[in-house]
């Protein structure tokens, strides 16, 4: 399960997204994910995904490797299938067990449930993706900044964010070397009852916190050794450049939004 | 023979763009009581290969790994007796410590193994006792306030109270003060005389010289060489194409080579290189 | 052996490069508590401009301490530290300190906050406030010293633990510090990633003029500094140039550390008899002296 979380790992490319500034990445998405949740048909599912599926060519995302990520979702897309199938009760009954009924309208609400949350998701790894984190938090940064003048660091915001995706595959690996080294000691993670169980998380969880917290103290003490002193006369290297080629991308997506919205989709 | 593998091979991230194979068809066979080293320059596939070792990663493709008679890769193999036979000591295994006190920590394993409390104390204190460390001074010991050094003794600790007979441990020393190195060292070579079989993982030749008798070099993921460590590291060919780095006294004695000193260079002493070197001086002064 | 300092002027600015100089320096951690704990008992050092200083101890010696009263990670309890005529003590030095004296740490996974090579270098100069031009062009500068370019783009996890801490020693290069100061820099790699970081700095000290204060437990590291200090319980318990401290067998072996390799084997030839000179420290010298009398000159 730990080797299918792929959020956050971004994909090295020069492809056309990669290449997009990450602010028009970001709000597009933004609005793709809104878009989700204004389809209410099959068509519009359809159309939706193809959509998606032709930016993770133009992305040149490895379908394979697309499909890996979107695993661990799975298991809540089906959770949320359930879930509107017995609580709907609109609609024409097409079974009767005991006390729940199920609905046709249940049937396609779970449906397009299911559709949204994993086309949310799908958009969402497609950004993550394709943008560096280094361009990510120069993009929040950027976006946050009119919120300086009610007191918001916008640049510490952005480097928590880029230094907790810096992080990721160091803790993973870690958490990783602590869970062997407890079964090296003969723990089976996947035996006992439910107190069992959360004693051996402990065995994992609290050397790992032990570590991070001994991680963070070194690295808060590397970075001011290094001049670190918040965003103040700091200057960015990253120049954000808004181009032809966000323009294009803006126009296509937003006319393929209202193309859905004004057909009813 | 506690340890067998055969045709192992390993990749990372299969089927991602980040996959990367590491082993590609590797064998060795560890016998009873034996003491061998495995070294390698870093990303050689030594690390992957003692979590193989230690039964913590089990074949999936071709390839076969038998612990104790039990084949790892078969679907029933009973894997958590694999992990009681054999025990892994992982690279800075102070970061497995997450208990109170070192007695706690220490009877990790046998409180897992639903023993009662006595025999539960008897395991601990002897385990404790092994890597030298007095059971009634240490027990009630709060696990954060050790050194380093001591920090590590009791992860071994925590490692041996499962009863095990085979210790495989990847780099024991990395990190240590000249002083925690001696003593893990002198430790290690302890548990060999008390019987245990040893699988040793390091990068440093040095310590394996010191160390074992059989030394085995992984590079790029194969076995380049398999032999008497003496061989081995004298070995200059063979270190050059892997990158490693041959202890100080052979370097030395490869120094005095290359100057035209008649020398043999499988030197592994400081006694042996000036004996040696002395030897041959005076030999040509004679000539 | 050490360059003549002036007398130090507490809290003043602005001053031409004088070197490091420490005075009389007291460290207790958690004064006041019950976990109090006195790090440095009275040190004394000076560290000249371009000067390569090799700092050798045990864990607990208080060689760490001293390596972040460098550059004011730490202030002294007691005691002065001034970094070319800047006393750490001073608030509004701080940064002028801190750009002067860059620090390297073991474990470079703790250090590097990049997503990218060429990011984490950026990210000491995007501190200093220097112009995006200026910026890219120390980056170019910085990774090809330590042979890093075809890295640029990789992120850290990728790279080798030797790769790692020499991205690490980049972004401190990067800054221009006048001096650095590696703390156990080479503890977690191995020996070929050690002898690479060591290789880098020795020649950013002889080619870049960069003053080097090289923490280690490792006696043999300390081979190619111009001064080798040794601390043991907070104190300076010996200092001197390579030869005259490795000379001292019987004093290095009653600390615990270890009697470099080549000093043991000039020892055991003179022994047996060879003439080679009691204060080698590198092995050619040893090489070259047997092979002399062997030819019978």
């Amino acid at each position: 399960m730990l080797d299918d979380i792929i959020l956050g790992q971004y994909v090295p490319g020069d492809s056309f997204l990669h290449r997009l500034d990450p602010r028009t990445k970001m709000i597009l998405s933004a609005l793709l994910a809104v878009l989700v949740f204004v389809v209410h048909t099959w068509t519009g599912y359809a159309l939706y995904f193809a959509f998606t599926a032709a930016l993770a060519a133009v992305g040149r995302i490895p379908p394979r490797y697309l499909a890996r990520g979107m695993r661990p979702m799975v298991f809540f897309g089906v959770i949320t299938f359930l879930f509107q199938l017995v609580f709907v009760r609109e609609g024409r009954a097409v079974l009767d067990l005991w006390i729940l009924t199920v609905t046709d309208r249940g049937v396609v609400e779970g449906f397009f449930m299911c559709f949204r949350l994993l086309l949310v998701v799908l958009v969402v790894l497609l950004f993550t993706l394709t943008t560096s984190a280094v361009e990510l938090a120069e993009a929040v940064d950027r976006l946050l900044r009119p919120l300086r003048r009610v007191g918001v660091n916008s640049y510490d915001v952005g480097l928590v964010l880029s230094g907790a995706i810096r992080f990721v595959p160091t803790l993973l690996e870690q958490a990783d070397k602590v869970k062997k080294a407890q079964m090296a000691r003969g723990v089976v993670f996947e035996q006992g009852n439910l107190i069992e169980r959360g004693r051996k998380v402990t065995a994992i969880l609290v050397p790992l916190l032990l570590n991070v917290v001994r991680r963070a103290d070194e690295l808060g003490m590397a970075m001011e050794a290094r001049c670190y002193q918040g965003g103040v006369g700091r200057t960015s290297r990253m120049q954000l450049r808004t181009g032809a080629r966000d323009w294009v991308a803006a126009a296509v997506s937003v006319a393929w939004g209202v193309m859905l919205v004004w057909a009813g989709l | 023979m506690p340890i067998s593998v055969r045709g192992l091979i390993h990749t990372y991230d299969p089927d991602t763009p980040f996959a990367r194979q590491v082993l590609f068809g590797v064998d060795l066979e560890v016998g009873d009581g034996e003491i061998v080293g495995i070294a390698g320059p870093s990303r050689s596939g030594k690390s992957t290969l003692a979590q193989y070792l230690g039964g913590l990663l089990r074949p999936r493709q071709p390839g076969m790994v038998v612990i104790d008679g039990i084949d790892t890769g078969a679907p029933d193999a009973d894997i958590a007796a694999v992990r009681t036979r054999v025990g892994m000591v992982f690279q800075f295994p102070e970061d497995q410590l997450f208990e109170r006190t070192v007695e706690l920590d220490v009877g990790y394993a046998p409180r897992l193994m639903k023993m009662n409390p006595a025999d539960v104390e008897a395991r601990v204190r002897e385990a404790l006792e092994t890597v030298g460390m007095p059971f009634e001074e240490f027990r009630g010991r709060p696990v954060h306030a050790l050194s380093g050094g001591q920090k590590r003794r009791v992860a071994v600790a925590g490692v041996l109270a499962k009863g095990c007979r085979t210790l495989v441990l990847d780099e024991p020393t990395a990190g240590l003060d000249p002083l925690g190195r001696e003593e893990m060292l002198e430790l290690v070579a302890s548990l060999h005389r008390q019987g245990l079989t040893i699988v040793m993982i390091s990068n440093q030749l040095e310590e394996l010289a010191r160390m074992v008798e059989r030394l085995v070099v992984l590079a790029e993921g194969r076995v380049a060489a398999d032999g008497p460590v003496r061989r081995v590291v004298s070995d200059a060919a063979l270190l050059a194409s892997t990158g490693l780095r041959p202890p100080g006294t052979v370097a030395a004695m490869q120094a005095f080579a290359a100057a035209g000193l008649p020398v043999r260079t499988d030197c592994l002493t400081v006694d042996e290189v000036c004996d040696e070197v002395a030897r041959a001086a005076g030999g040509v002064r004679r000539a | 052996m050490t360059a003549a300092v002036p007398e130090p002027r507490p809290l003043s600015r602005q001053v031409p490069a004088e070197g490091i100089r420490l005075r009389g320096v007291f460290h207790t951690y958690g004064r006041g508590t019950p976990h109090e704990v006195t790090a440095l008992r009275g040190v004394d050092l000076d560290i000249a401009p371009g000067q390569f200083v090799a700092v050798v101890g045990h864990n607990g010696s208080g060689k760490s301490t001293v390596a972040k009263h460098l550059n004011v990670l730490l202030q002294p309890t007691e005691g002065d530290v001034w970094v070319d005529g800047l006393n750490t003590r001073d608030p509004a030095a701080r940064m002028a300190i801190r750009r002067r004296v860059g620090m390297v740490f073991q474990n470079p996974d703790n250090q590097i906050v990049g997503i990218t090579v060429e990011h984490d270098v950026a990210f000491g100069l995007e501190n200093l406030g220097l112009p995006v031009e200026v910026i890219e062009q120390r980056i170019d500068e910085a990774l090809r010293l330590l042979g890093i370019e075809h890295l640029r783009h990789e992120p850290p996890h990728r790279l080798s633990a030797g790769q790692k801490q020499r991205l690490a020693i980049a972004g401190v290069v990067a800054m221009r510090p006048r001096y650095m100061v590696l703390d156990e820099a080479t503890a977690l790699l191995d020996p070929a990633g050690r002898a690479e970081v060591l290789d880098c700095i020795v020649r950013l000290n002889r080619e870049e003029g960069l003053g080097v204060v090289w923490i280690t437990h490792f006696m043999e590291e300390a081979v190619h500094a111009d001064q080798v200090v040794v601390m043991e319980g907070g104190q300076v318990v010996m200092a001197g140039t390579p030869r005259q401290v490795f000379q001292q067998a019987e004093e290095i072996r009653r600390l615990r550390l270890d009697v470099p390799l080549v000093t043991r084997i000039a020892a055991g030839l003179r022994e047996r008899g060879l003439p080679v000179p009691a204060d080698a420290v590198f092995l050619e010298e040893v090489v070259q002296s047997v092979c002399r009398s062997a030819s019978g000159d």
